[in-house]
């Protein structure tokens, strides 16, 4: 087996580039991704401070510890997500079952176990095979449904079932790359543009979206939050700029928000 | 309890079952059905034609998410395929996605057999023969397919 990098740089910015996009290597390795051996998702720790102990950011080269300090005056809190190639997917998984958990988004979850209830038959219509895929649907529904908005002791409940290495989230975590893919393929339109050297939508899917290695890219960012109707933002902990982040929002609806480091989302969480 | 890994199992079993590729029988140890056996046919019109090729598939709780650990048991003569059995193929390894049950898997196994990836050797010799006489690699091939009769007894 080969060793596989998860510290892959993002692919061209979508239709929308941030002002500064965020392709040019860093003046200094930011840090070293979470090692791919620890836990799916990582509690909660305080945030700047947990990621200035463990990391050996350089004030003196960088602009990391002054991006940093920007964004603790709006986040609080992190998760350190899992470095194998799904950080994003991952992230996004857990925010959304976890904001889904929330007595006010009732509504929301309903809607979204109506769209993964049906997305079977759009998954078909995009050429998968419906029997391999309704076993990660299902695992999908079981989550969604088994976190009913929950009392206070649910929370943690969650958590242990969210990162447990052999429960639902495993496979629902991969569910989101086809739902990605059917959602790429049924907007030939919006996304032919970038498909990069690859001939078709179908190739481009196969080899860059559907691989459990494989990083996520603007590309299945932008389809993700528009399959499931919610929103992403993005804080680029990239080092150019010590009085600014670059914020790039994705969709719209309920928000997760995740810091990239280069090659590596994590969860963040506002005051 | 059941896993995750052992609800698809079951499923690639039925599915196995209920819709057999040409050429590809597999099934589960009685015991464990994280350890399946399974045999290739040589396709027709080939070199390969007549062989019948044992392996084994090895799960762990991880699978779908992570590859089955698939490797030959009858010794193989095979650009891309180790001494030990073991097989250099994309989507066993990092091209690997969870959409490829065991049906896929063999499928793919057995038409590496005939269009080998000569970017990725695993098998120098067979490697070399291959490109470059290839009446001589087709008359190793035929001796690995007798051959595989003879591990069969």
């Amino acid at each position: 087996m080969s060793e596989l990098s998860s510290s892959e740089p993002p692919s061209e910015p979508l239709s929308e580039p941030p002002s500064e996009p965020p392709s040019e290597p860093p003046s200094e390795p930011p840090s070293e991704p979470p090692s791919p051996t620890g836990p799916f998702v990582s509690d909660l720790f305080p945030f700047p401070s947990h990621l200035l102990s463990t990391q050996n950011y350089s004030t003196s080269t960088s602009h990391f510890v002054a991006q940093l300090n920007l964004l603790s005056e709006t986040y609080s809190s992190i998760r350190i997500v899992k470095g194998d190639g799904s950080c994003f997917y991952r992230s996004f998984l857990y925010g959304l079952i976890t904001i889904l958990a929330e007595p006010e988004n009732e509504s929301e979850r309903l809607r979204i176990i109506e769209y993964v209830q049906k997305s079977i038959i759009t998954l078909e219509e995009q050429g998968y095979d419906p029997l391999i895929m309704e076993g990660f649907q299902e695992e999908l529904l079981e989550l969604l449904t088994s976190t009913i908005p929950s009392s206070r002791s649910g929370s943690l409940n969650l958590h242990t079932t969210l990162t447990d290495p052999h429960g639902p989230s495993q496979m629902s975590t991969w569910y989101c790359r086809p739902l990605c893919s059917s959602y790429i393929k049924s907007h030939p339109e919006t996304f032919t543009p970038f498909l990069l050297s690859y001939p078709s939508l179908d190739s481009y899917c196969k080899s860059e979206i559907e691989p459990s290695s494989i990083e996520s890219s603007e590309i299945s960012i932008q389809a993700i939050v528009k399959a499931f109707g919610v929103k992403v933002g993005v804080e680029y902990l990239d080092g150019h700029d010590e009085e600014k982040v670059v914020r790039h929002v994705f969709g719209e609806g309920l928000e997760i928000n995740m810091l990239y480091r280069p090659g590596h989302y994590d969860l963040i969480y506002k005051k | 309890m059941s896993t995750s890994a052992r609800r698809r199992l079951l499923r690639d079993f039925r599915r196995l079952q209920n819709d057999p590729p040409s050429g590809i029988t597999g099934a589960p140890l009685d015991t464990n059905i994280m350890l399946w056996q399974a045999v290739i046919f040589g396709p027709d019109e080939t070199a390969w034609e007549g062989g019948t090729f044992k392996l084994t598939l090895e799960f762990s709780e991880d699978y779908p998410n992570k590859a089955p650990s698939v490797r030959f048991m009858t010794k193989m003569f095979h650009p891309n395929i180790y001494n030990d059995g073991q097989i250099c193929l994309d989507i066993l390894q990092n091209q690997w996605s969870p959409i490829y049950d065991i049906s896929a898997i063999l499928t793919s196994v057995q038409s590496l057999l005939c269009d080998p990836n000569p970017a990725s050797p695993a098998n120098s010799e067979a490697s070399r023969l291959y490109s470059e006489n290839r009446r001589e690699y087709n008359r190793r091939v035929r001796e690995i397919v007798e051959q595989s009769w003879v591990d069969e007894s």
